[in-house]
């Protein structure tokens, strides 16, 4: 196998394979995400959050993928980065750990966007008239 | 041949400390998360967090181990020496991890914690 065909094969496959952990990870939490959205605990806020999460973990996977780049200062063009097998095999490395890490940052920091909805859920329903469980959110 | 055989006993090791963590920590963030009823229905999503959290943070770290070169893989306590230098990162991210989300429940609970049960 050429050097290129490897640069095709492994750049294709490490955005399929970030895509994939993306679709396990959404597929592993679909559940109980949509429990929270059931039972009323985040008031009307639950229609926009269902959206909110898949776009922000295919996003987070996204922007670690485009994040890496195969330039840099002893590989200055494109024959040069094709001409590195190494260089090659660490850049998907980096891609797949970048994707890996940046989709558990995505998660935590949805899990602390989570409390505020969360919060926001029960101010709501203490505010609603007695009776009343559609409250303003 | 050998160089794979090391970084599956890295892997086997990692998925070990992922999974001792897991086990420790699941029962009383369960219990936790069952104090009052605004919080428990994000029960769920909270704890399958965590554990995504755990083994992502642990698959990033052994894939960016790579595997041992030739030179690093010679004999056996070579190969030893390897896996212990590369589960160095992997036990920092479950460290990290582990102390994240301690820090995190801690907002949960001083933000929600305080609403009682009518």
């Amino acid at each position: 196998m050429t050097n290129e065909t490897f640069l095709y094969l492994s750049y294709f496959s490490a955005l399929i394979l970030g895509l994939g952990l993306a679709c396990v990870t959404l597929a592993a939490l679909r559940k109980s995400h949509r429990e929270i959205i059931a039972s009323d605990a985040v008031g009307m806020l639950g229609s926009l959050i269902k959206r909110v999460f898949s776009f922000w973990v295919f996003v987070a996977v996204l922007l670690a993928f485009i994040s890496v780049s195969y330039i840099d200062c002893s590989h200055e063009n494109y024959a040069s980065v094709v001409a590195d097998r190494d260089h090659l095999v660490n850049k998907t490395q980096e891609h797949l750990s970048r994707m890996s890490i940046c989709l558990a940052v995505a998660l935590f920091t949805y899990c602390l966007a989570l409390i505020l909805f969360l919060w926001a859920g029960v101010k709501a329903r203490q505010s609603a008239p007695p009776g009343n469980h559609n409250c303003m959110l | 041949m050998v160089a794979l055989v090391i970084w599956i006993v890295l892997a086997l090791l990692a998925a070990a400390v992922c999974l001792i963590v897991i086990g420790a920590i699941r029962k009383p963030m369960n219990e936790l998360l069952s104090a009052n009823s605004y919080v428990s229905p994000a029960r769920g999503f909270y704890v399958r967090s965590f554990c995504l959290i755990i083994f992502l943070a642990t698959l990033a770290t052994i894939i960016s181990a790579g595997g041992p070169c030739a030179e690093q893989s010679k004999t056996f306590m070579e190969g030893v020496w390897w896996i212990v230098d590369s589960l160095s990162p992997v036990l920092w991210c479950a460290t990290v991890s582990l102390g994240g989300y301690a820090l995190l429940l801690t907002i949960l609970f001083a933000v929600m914690g305080r609403y009682r049960d009518k």
